[in-house]
């Protein structure tokens, strides 16, 4: 197994005070990533909406990043108006020690993590009557490096959609 | 990333000697150390039997062995300072040290969340106006439970809150919450994950358009490292 392997555990409380020190670095998109997980929205979206939460460490136990996958039901405009149920990545990030790590792109470690979160989601989706078609994420426009990597995962920005301030939404056709 | 070990059993491998020591405390001294001892290092349980040999070794003069009594009781903060308090607050040495040295303000800043940071904030304000938590409820229409579990970082305020919250207290939002960009990305992430809104026409026609062909990743599930540990791999 290479140094570079890592490994993803549920998130919960007692992990937090392993997070004293992460941060996805100071820039806007590295802000809202550290504040979802050092604050209280990671643990109130695992208690309220049900959202699973992964710590991924590296052999050593140092936290390298988070990501998530969570699902949610919302409504086709009128005349339908029936519901779907859609599955979405809330958050992802990587502390900045370990941001574009390593080389090696086989084992980058932004590759593992969303090689694990696809996973879930269709293990999620396996386990449900009506499967949902896509993953969605939320995606700041101006964050080309994200939009890249999403890319490399098949994800698509849907056009014309945008949400809160101009976040973009991609979607991935999960494997049926 | 340094961490401590709680042994599962954590008072199993103490010496007799120390055991004998705790005994001899009195209640909250006593419930203090065997906390201190539970939660400490290997390496501080290690130094703690040393100093404890010294204790009970009969050749020890007695100015070492008070020298060791104080360590060892120092070591677990359980020596009370001048004012009789045990133990050092760690905000309190943060904000002590950034206050002597303003060039560590901006590191102690970074160490923190911008919640927690928020809660500081909001608590110093609502001493310096003198404002009640059922008082700061009443005046931003929520609930006083609503605005302890702000002040205890147990929930985040929404950016409509922080607004509320800064013209009860006469300050600019920025006061309470700096980087308010942050709190509207996660407001927009909530109200993502929000269940039972109506798509846009815009968002229904993208999820319809099956145009786009499906993934043939199927992704990899990562070990865990919980289990690894466990096994001792």
């Amino acid at each position: 197994m290479s140094e570079f392997q890592l490994y993803a555990d549920e998130f919960c409380e007692a992990d937090q005070v392993d997070l004293v020190g992460f941060s996805c670095r100071d820039t806007k998109h590295g802000r809202y990533c550290t504040e979802w997980i050092l604050g209280p929205d990671a643990m109130e979206s695992i208690a309220n909406y049900g959202t699973k939460v992964w710590l991924f460490r590296n052999a050593t136990g140092q936290i390298v990043g988070y990501g998530s996958v969570g699902t949610v039901r919302w409504r086709w405009p009128l005349p339908d108006g029936s519901y779907t149920s859609l599955l979405y990545i809330p958050m992802l990030g990587i502390d900045r020690r370990f941001q574009g790590q390593p080389p090696d792109a086989q084992w980058r470690y932004s590759r593992q993590i969303m090689n694990h979160l696809i996973a879930e989601a269709n293990s999620l989706n396996r386990e449900r009557k009506k499967p949902s078609e896509y993953l969605l994420l939320l995606v700041d426009p101006k964050n080309e490096a994200a939009i890249k990597l999403y890319a490399r995962f098949d994800f698509e920005l849907l056009p014309g959609v945008t949400r809160g301030l101009g976040h973009r939404v991609m979607k991935h056709r999960l494997y049926q | 990333m340094s961490r401590t070990e709680t042994p599962d059993a954590p008072l199993e491998n103490t010496n007799t000697s120390l055991m004998r020591m705790i005994l001899s405390l009195h209640g909250t001294q006593q419930q203090a150390f065997i906390a201190a001892l539970t939660e400490c290092s290997d390496q501080l349980r290690a130094n703690s039997e040393r100093l404890m040999a010294i204790i009970d070794d009969p050749k020890s003069l007695p100015g070492d062995k008070g020298r060791a009594w104080h360590t060892l009781l120092d070591q677990f903060r359980l020596l009370p300072d001048t004012e009789g308090r045990y133990g050092m607050d760690l905000a309190q040495s943060e904000a002590g040290a950034a206050e002597k040295f303003p060039s560590l303000q901006a590191e102690v800043e970074k160490m923190n969340s911008q919640e927690v940071q928020f809660a500081d904030r909001l608590r110093k304000l609502m001493k310096a106006k003198h404002i009640t938590q059922k008082q700061l409820a009443e005046r931003i229409e929520c609930t006083q439970p609503a605005i302890s579990q702000m002040l205890n970082r147990k929930c985040r305020p929404q950016r409509a809150t922080l607004e509320k919250i800064a013209v009860a207290l006469q300050v600019d939002v920025r006061k309470l919450w700096p980087d308010i960009e942050v709190v509207d990305y996660l407001d927009s992430v909530v109200e993502f994950g929000r269940d039972g809104q109506v798509m846009s026409d815009a968002m229904a026609n993208a999820l319809r358009d099956d145009s786009q062909p499906q993934s043939p990743s199927h992704g990899e599930r990562l070990p865990s490292w919980k289990e690894v540990k466990q096994n001792g791999e």
